[in-house]
Protein backbone atom coordinates (compact mmCIF):
# COMPACT_ATOMS: atom_id res chain seq x y z
CA UNK A 1 0.00 0.00 0.00
CA UNK A 2 1.38 3.36 -1.00
CA UNK A 3 1.49 5.97 1.68
CA UNK A 4 0.47 9.36 0.46
CA UNK A 5 1.87 12.50 2.05
CA UNK A 6 0.25 15.82 1.42
CA UNK A 7 1.99 19.15 1.62
CA UNK A 8 0.47 22.60 1.89
CA UNK A 9 1.73 26.07 1.02
CA UNK A 10 5.12 26.84 2.59
CA UNK A 11 5.71 23.22 3.55
CA UNK A 12 8.20 20.63 2.37
CA UNK A 13 8.59 16.94 3.00
CA UNK A 14 10.89 13.99 2.27
CA UNK A 15 9.64 10.72 0.83
CA UNK A 16 11.13 7.33 0.04
CA UNK A 17 10.17 3.76 -0.86
CA UNK A 18 6.45 3.40 -1.28
CA UNK A 19 5.57 6.89 -0.18
CA UNK A 20 4.26 9.47 -2.60
CA UNK A 21 3.99 13.21 -2.05
CA UNK A 22 1.14 15.34 -3.35
CA UNK A 23 0.39 19.00 -3.47
CA UNK A 24 -3.01 20.29 -4.54
CA UNK A 25 -4.01 23.45 -6.32
CA UNK A 26 -0.75 25.02 -7.41
CA UNK A 27 -1.57 28.30 -9.07
CA UNK A 28 1.15 30.89 -9.09
CA UNK A 29 3.01 28.91 -6.46
CA UNK A 30 5.83 26.60 -7.53
CA UNK A 31 6.03 22.91 -6.71
CA UNK A 32 9.65 21.84 -6.46
CA UNK A 33 10.96 18.28 -6.32
CA UNK A 34 14.57 17.36 -5.59
CA UNK A 35 15.49 13.72 -6.04
CA UNK A 36 18.42 11.34 -5.63
CA UNK A 37 17.97 8.65 -8.34
CA UNK A 38 20.34 6.18 -6.64
CA UNK A 39 18.94 6.42 -3.12
CA UNK A 40 15.42 6.86 -4.47
CA UNK A 41 14.71 9.53 -1.92
CA UNK A 42 13.04 12.76 -2.90
CA UNK A 43 11.66 15.91 -1.36
CA UNK A 44 8.86 18.22 -2.44
CA UNK A 45 8.19 21.83 -1.49
CA UNK A 46 5.23 24.15 -2.15
CA UNK A 47 6.88 27.53 -2.62
CA UNK A 48 4.86 30.72 -2.19
CA UNK A 49 7.30 33.54 -2.81
CA UNK A 50 10.62 34.19 -4.56
CA UNK A 51 12.47 35.73 -1.65
CA UNK A 52 12.11 37.01 1.81
CA UNK A 53 10.96 40.57 2.29
CA UNK A 54 9.65 41.25 5.69
CA UNK A 55 8.08 38.09 7.05
CA UNK A 56 9.28 36.51 10.23
CA UNK A 57 12.47 34.68 9.29
CA UNK A 58 12.01 32.04 11.98
CA UNK A 59 8.97 30.40 10.46
CA UNK A 60 8.00 28.75 7.20
CA UNK A 61 11.32 28.59 5.47
CA UNK A 62 9.92 26.55 2.58
CA UNK A 63 7.81 29.62 1.86
CA UNK A 64 10.66 31.10 -0.20
CA UNK A 65 12.46 29.59 -3.17
CA UNK A 66 16.01 30.02 -1.89
CA UNK A 67 15.42 28.82 1.64
CA UNK A 68 13.28 25.91 0.43
CA UNK A 69 16.09 24.64 -1.80
CA UNK A 70 18.64 25.00 1.00
CA UNK A 71 16.43 23.19 3.50
CA UNK A 72 15.57 20.36 1.14
CA UNK A 73 19.18 19.74 0.14
CA UNK A 74 20.24 19.72 3.77
CA UNK A 75 17.58 17.18 4.69
CA UNK A 76 18.33 14.98 1.68
CA UNK A 77 22.03 14.89 2.56
CA UNK A 78 21.13 14.02 6.15
CA UNK A 79 19.07 11.14 4.75
CA UNK A 80 22.15 9.84 2.96
CA UNK A 81 21.77 11.40 -0.49
CA UNK A 82 24.78 12.68 -2.38
CA UNK A 83 24.66 16.36 -3.39
CA UNK A 84 26.13 15.63 -6.82
CA UNK A 85 23.43 13.12 -7.70
CA UNK A 86 20.53 15.45 -6.95
CA UNK A 87 18.22 16.48 -9.78
CA UNK A 88 15.19 18.75 -9.69
CA UNK A 89 11.79 19.03 -11.33
CA UNK A 90 9.53 22.04 -11.12
CA UNK A 91 5.86 22.70 -11.87
CA UNK A 92 3.47 25.60 -11.37
CA UNK A 93 4.01 29.34 -11.57
CA UNK A 94 0.91 29.99 -13.63
CA UNK A 95 -0.63 33.40 -14.17
CA UNK A 96 -4.08 32.82 -12.67
CA UNK A 97 -5.59 36.19 -13.50
CA UNK A 98 -4.16 37.07 -16.87
CA UNK A 99 -4.67 40.50 -18.42
CA UNK A 100 -3.76 43.44 -16.28
CA UNK A 101 -3.64 41.45 -13.09
CA UNK A 102 -2.44 44.21 -10.90
CA UNK A 103 -3.68 47.59 -11.94
CA UNK A 104 -2.95 49.57 -8.81
CA UNK A 105 0.23 48.10 -7.43
CA UNK A 106 3.10 49.47 -9.36
CA UNK A 107 6.06 47.23 -9.97
CA UNK A 108 7.88 46.08 -13.05
CA UNK A 109 6.54 43.01 -14.83
CA UNK A 110 4.02 42.08 -12.23
CA UNK A 111 3.76 38.39 -12.86
CA UNK A 112 4.16 36.54 -9.60
CA UNK A 113 4.11 33.09 -11.12
CA UNK A 114 7.00 33.94 -13.39
CA UNK A 115 8.95 35.52 -10.52
CA UNK A 116 8.56 32.30 -8.55
CA UNK A 117 9.80 30.17 -11.46
CA UNK A 118 12.86 32.34 -12.02
CA UNK A 119 13.72 32.44 -8.32
CA UNK A 120 13.44 28.65 -8.05
CA UNK A 121 15.68 28.12 -11.10
CA UNK A 122 18.20 30.55 -9.68
CA UNK A 123 18.22 28.88 -6.26
CA UNK A 124 18.78 25.48 -7.89
CA UNK A 125 21.60 26.80 -10.06
CA UNK A 126 23.28 28.22 -7.00
CA UNK A 127 23.32 24.73 -5.45
CA UNK A 128 24.41 23.26 -8.82
CA UNK A 129 21.31 21.10 -9.13
CA UNK A 130 20.24 20.33 -12.70
CA UNK A 131 16.59 20.67 -13.71
CA UNK A 132 15.46 17.37 -15.21
CA UNK A 133 11.97 18.49 -16.11
CA UNK A 134 9.64 21.46 -16.02
CA UNK A 135 5.97 22.14 -16.51
CA UNK A 136 5.68 25.80 -15.69
CA UNK A 137 3.81 28.95 -16.63
CA UNK A 138 0.55 29.05 -18.53
CA UNK A 139 -2.74 30.17 -17.11
CA UNK A 140 -4.07 27.04 -15.42
CA UNK A 141 -3.74 25.49 -11.97
CA UNK A 142 -2.05 22.16 -11.34
CA UNK A 143 -2.06 19.34 -8.81
CA UNK A 144 1.20 17.40 -8.57
CA UNK A 145 2.19 13.97 -7.36
CA UNK A 146 5.74 12.68 -6.94
CA UNK A 147 6.91 9.08 -6.73
CA UNK A 148 10.44 8.83 -5.29
CA UNK A 149 10.84 5.24 -6.49
CA UNK A 150 10.62 6.18 -10.15
CA UNK A 151 11.38 9.89 -9.91
CA UNK A 152 8.23 10.59 -11.86
CA UNK A 153 6.36 13.82 -11.31
CA UNK A 154 2.76 13.55 -12.41
CA UNK A 155 0.99 16.80 -13.20
CA UNK A 156 -2.80 16.97 -13.25
CA UNK A 157 -3.77 20.16 -14.99
CA UNK A 158 -7.09 21.71 -14.06
CA UNK A 159 -8.16 21.19 -17.66
CA UNK A 160 -8.07 17.42 -17.04
CA UNK A 161 -4.84 16.91 -18.93
CA UNK A 162 -2.23 14.70 -17.22
CA UNK A 163 1.48 15.12 -17.84
CA UNK A 164 4.46 13.13 -16.62
CA UNK A 165 7.95 14.56 -16.33
CA UNK B 1 10.18 45.86 8.76
CA UNK B 2 8.85 42.80 10.51
CA UNK B 3 5.58 41.04 10.01
CA UNK B 4 2.73 42.65 11.86
CA UNK B 5 1.56 40.55 14.76
CA UNK B 6 -1.92 40.81 16.16
CA UNK B 7 -4.58 38.79 17.88
CA UNK B 8 -8.30 39.33 17.42
CA UNK B 9 -10.42 39.48 20.53
CA UNK B 10 -14.11 38.65 20.74
CA UNK B 11 -15.26 42.25 20.33
CA UNK B 12 -13.13 42.71 17.21
CA UNK B 13 -14.36 39.46 15.66
CA UNK B 14 -17.96 40.53 16.33
CA UNK B 15 -17.36 43.94 14.80
CA UNK B 16 -15.78 42.51 11.65
CA UNK B 17 -18.66 40.06 11.39
CA UNK B 18 -21.18 42.85 11.70
CA UNK B 19 -19.38 44.97 9.13
CA UNK B 20 -19.56 42.05 6.71
CA UNK B 21 -23.19 41.44 7.62
CA UNK B 22 -24.26 44.96 6.72
CA UNK B 23 -22.13 45.07 3.59
CA UNK B 24 -23.41 41.75 2.33
CA UNK B 25 -26.97 42.78 3.08
CA UNK B 26 -26.58 45.53 0.50
CA UNK B 27 -24.62 43.40 -1.94
CA UNK B 28 -27.15 40.57 -1.93
CA UNK B 29 -29.98 43.05 -2.40
CA UNK B 30 -28.21 44.22 -5.52
CA UNK B 31 -27.83 40.63 -6.68
CA UNK B 32 -31.49 39.86 -5.89
CA UNK B 33 -32.50 42.70 -8.22
CA UNK B 34 -30.32 41.25 -10.97
CA UNK B 35 -31.59 37.68 -10.78
CA UNK B 36 -35.13 38.45 -9.61
CA UNK B 37 -34.89 36.06 -6.67
CA UNK B 38 -34.44 36.50 -2.95
CA UNK B 39 -30.89 35.93 -1.85
CA UNK B 40 -30.00 34.76 1.62
CA UNK B 41 -26.64 34.76 3.26
CA UNK B 42 -25.27 32.99 6.26
CA UNK B 43 -23.74 34.64 9.28
CA UNK B 44 -20.23 35.67 8.22
CA UNK B 45 -17.29 33.86 9.72
CA UNK B 46 -14.16 35.68 10.78
CA UNK B 47 -11.03 33.56 10.94
CA UNK B 48 -7.45 34.46 11.57
CA UNK B 49 -5.34 31.66 10.24
CA UNK B 50 -2.11 30.55 8.71
CA UNK B 51 -1.72 31.25 4.99
CA UNK B 52 -1.37 27.54 4.27
CA UNK B 53 -4.83 26.82 5.68
CA UNK B 54 -6.64 29.33 3.46
CA UNK B 55 -7.04 27.11 0.33
CA UNK B 56 -8.98 24.60 2.44
CA UNK B 57 -11.36 27.39 3.50
CA UNK B 58 -12.01 28.40 -0.11
CA UNK B 59 -13.06 25.06 -1.48
CA UNK B 60 -12.44 21.40 -2.09
CA UNK B 61 -8.99 20.67 -3.47
CA UNK B 62 -10.33 18.97 -6.58
CA UNK B 63 -13.22 21.29 -7.24
CA UNK B 64 -13.05 23.59 -10.22
CA UNK B 65 -14.84 26.84 -9.56
CA UNK B 66 -15.32 30.32 -10.95
CA UNK B 67 -13.54 33.06 -9.07
CA UNK B 68 -14.10 36.79 -9.47
CA UNK B 69 -11.43 38.81 -7.81
CA UNK B 70 -11.08 42.52 -7.05
CA UNK B 71 -8.71 44.63 -5.05
CA UNK B 72 -9.65 47.76 -3.16
CA UNK B 73 -7.44 50.63 -2.11
CA UNK B 74 -7.69 53.75 -0.01
CA UNK B 75 -6.90 54.29 3.64
CA UNK B 76 -7.16 50.54 3.90
CA UNK B 77 -6.58 47.98 1.18
CA UNK B 78 -7.50 44.40 0.63
CA UNK B 79 -8.99 41.71 -1.56
CA UNK B 80 -12.53 40.66 -2.39
CA UNK B 81 -13.14 37.24 -3.90
CA UNK B 82 -16.36 35.61 -5.04
CA UNK B 83 -16.38 31.87 -5.62
CA UNK B 84 -19.20 30.22 -7.56
CA UNK B 85 -19.50 26.46 -8.03
CA UNK B 86 -19.95 25.15 -11.56
CA UNK B 87 -23.73 24.51 -11.34
CA UNK B 88 -24.36 27.95 -9.93
CA UNK B 89 -22.52 29.59 -12.79
CA UNK B 90 -24.61 27.66 -15.31
CA UNK B 91 -27.76 28.81 -13.57
CA UNK B 92 -26.58 32.38 -13.19
CA UNK B 93 -25.75 32.49 -16.87
CA UNK B 94 -29.15 31.06 -17.73
CA UNK B 95 -30.99 33.62 -15.62
CA UNK B 96 -29.09 36.58 -16.98
CA UNK B 97 -28.47 35.67 -20.62
CA UNK B 98 -31.12 33.02 -21.26
CA UNK B 99 -28.44 30.59 -22.44
CA UNK B 100 -29.56 27.05 -21.53
CA UNK B 101 -26.49 25.14 -22.67
CA UNK B 102 -24.73 22.84 -20.25
CA UNK B 103 -21.39 23.65 -21.73
CA UNK B 104 -19.10 25.51 -19.42
CA UNK B 105 -16.89 27.39 -21.79
CA UNK B 106 -16.48 31.04 -21.11
CA UNK B 107 -16.34 33.38 -24.03
CA UNK B 108 -15.59 37.06 -23.76
CA UNK B 109 -19.25 37.95 -23.27
CA UNK B 110 -19.89 35.46 -20.48
CA UNK B 111 -16.66 36.23 -18.69
CA UNK B 112 -17.53 39.86 -18.83
CA UNK B 113 -21.03 39.20 -17.49
CA UNK B 114 -19.65 37.30 -14.49
CA UNK B 115 -17.05 39.96 -13.87
CA UNK B 116 -19.77 42.58 -13.91
CA UNK B 117 -21.74 40.65 -11.28
CA UNK B 118 -18.61 40.65 -9.12
CA UNK B 119 -18.19 44.34 -9.80
CA UNK B 120 -21.72 45.22 -8.70
CA UNK B 121 -21.56 43.02 -5.60
CA UNK B 122 -18.18 44.36 -4.54
CA UNK B 123 -19.23 47.92 -5.32
CA UNK B 124 -22.30 47.78 -3.12
CA UNK B 125 -20.32 46.07 -0.39
CA UNK B 126 -17.55 48.65 -0.47
CA UNK B 127 -19.95 51.60 -0.52
CA UNK B 128 -21.34 50.35 2.79
CA UNK B 129 -17.84 49.99 4.17
CA UNK B 130 -17.05 53.54 3.06
CA UNK B 131 -20.07 54.89 4.91
CA UNK B 132 -19.48 52.90 8.08
CA UNK B 133 -15.77 53.55 8.24
CA UNK B 134 -15.85 57.09 6.93
CA UNK B 135 -13.21 56.56 4.30
CA UNK B 136 -12.89 56.58 0.53
CA UNK B 137 -12.19 53.25 -1.10
CA UNK B 138 -11.39 52.63 -4.76
CA UNK B 139 -11.99 49.27 -6.35
CA UNK B 140 -9.96 47.70 -9.13
CA UNK B 141 -11.38 46.18 -12.27
CA UNK B 142 -12.61 42.63 -11.65
CA UNK B 143 -10.55 39.62 -12.74
CA UNK B 144 -11.88 36.26 -13.73
CA UNK B 145 -10.56 32.72 -13.30
CA UNK B 146 -12.08 29.29 -13.83
CA UNK B 147 -9.86 26.82 -12.06
CA UNK B 148 -9.05 24.85 -8.91
CA UNK B 149 -10.09 26.84 -5.84
CA UNK B 150 -6.61 26.49 -4.37
CA UNK B 151 -4.97 27.78 -7.53
CA UNK B 152 -7.28 30.80 -7.77
CA UNK B 153 -6.42 31.97 -4.26
CA UNK B 154 -2.68 31.56 -4.90
CA UNK B 155 -1.86 34.99 -6.35
CA UNK B 156 -3.85 36.64 -3.55
CA UNK B 157 -1.98 34.70 -0.87
CA UNK B 158 1.32 35.50 -2.56
CA UNK B 159 0.61 39.23 -2.32
CA UNK B 160 -0.43 38.94 1.31
CA UNK B 161 2.36 36.50 2.16
CA UNK B 162 4.92 39.21 1.57
CA UNK B 163 3.81 40.91 4.77
CA UNK B 164 2.57 38.12 7.00
CA UNK B 165 2.18 34.42 7.67
CA UNK B 166 -1.17 34.82 9.38
CA UNK B 167 -4.09 36.53 7.71
CA UNK B 168 -7.67 37.48 8.49
CA UNK B 169 -10.38 35.88 6.37
CA UNK B 170 -13.96 37.11 6.50
CA UNK B 171 -16.27 34.75 4.63
CA UNK B 172 -19.96 34.22 4.07
CA UNK B 173 -22.01 31.92 1.90
CA UNK B 174 -25.04 33.17 0.02
CA UNK B 175 -27.77 31.32 -1.84
CA UNK B 176 -31.17 31.63 -3.41
CA UNK B 177 -33.87 30.73 -0.94
CA UNK B 178 -35.12 27.18 -1.15
CA UNK B 179 -32.55 26.13 -3.69
CA UNK B 180 -29.07 24.84 -3.33
CA UNK B 181 -28.42 25.43 -6.99
CA UNK B 182 -27.54 29.06 -7.00
CA UNK B 183 -25.02 29.73 -4.31
CA UNK B 184 -21.70 31.38 -3.92
CA UNK B 185 -19.15 32.43 -1.38
CA UNK B 186 -17.90 35.85 -0.50
CA UNK B 187 -14.43 36.48 0.90
CA UNK B 188 -12.95 39.65 2.25
CA UNK B 189 -9.24 39.46 2.91
CA UNK B 190 -7.89 42.74 4.26
CA UNK B 191 -4.20 43.25 3.58
CA UNK B 192 -2.15 42.31 6.67
CA UNK B 193 -0.99 45.90 7.00
CA UNK B 194 -4.61 47.16 6.96
CA UNK B 195 -6.14 45.02 9.69
CA UNK B 196 -5.06 47.34 12.47
CA UNK B 197 -6.30 50.40 10.55
CA UNK B 198 -9.60 48.71 9.85
CA UNK B 199 -10.14 47.94 13.53
CA UNK B 200 -9.10 51.47 14.45
CA UNK B 201 -11.61 52.95 12.00
CA UNK B 202 -14.30 50.89 13.72
CA UNK B 203 -13.20 52.33 17.05
CA UNK B 204 -11.94 49.06 18.48
CA UNK B 205 -8.28 49.24 17.55
CA UNK B 206 -5.69 47.79 19.88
Amino acid sequence: MKKSIRIRISQYCLARNLEIIKSFGLGSCVGLVIWDPKKKIGAMAHILLPSQHNSDPAVNSAKYAASAVALMVEELIKAGCHPERLVAKIAGGANMFPRRFNLFDAGPGFNIGRRNILATRKALAKKKIAIAGEDVGGERGRTIEFNPRTGELKIYQSTGEVKKI
Amino acid sequence: MTAEKFELDRVQVDALQELCNIGLGHATTAMAQMVGKTIYFEVPRVTKCDLSKVPALIGHEREIVVGIYLRFHGQISGNILFIFPRESVLLLREIITGDHSEELVFDEYQTSMLKEIGNILAGSYLSVMEKLLGMRLVQSVPWFAFDLAGAIIDPILIQMGEDADQIVVIEAEFSVRGSDQLRGKFYLLPDPTSVRLLLKAMGIGA
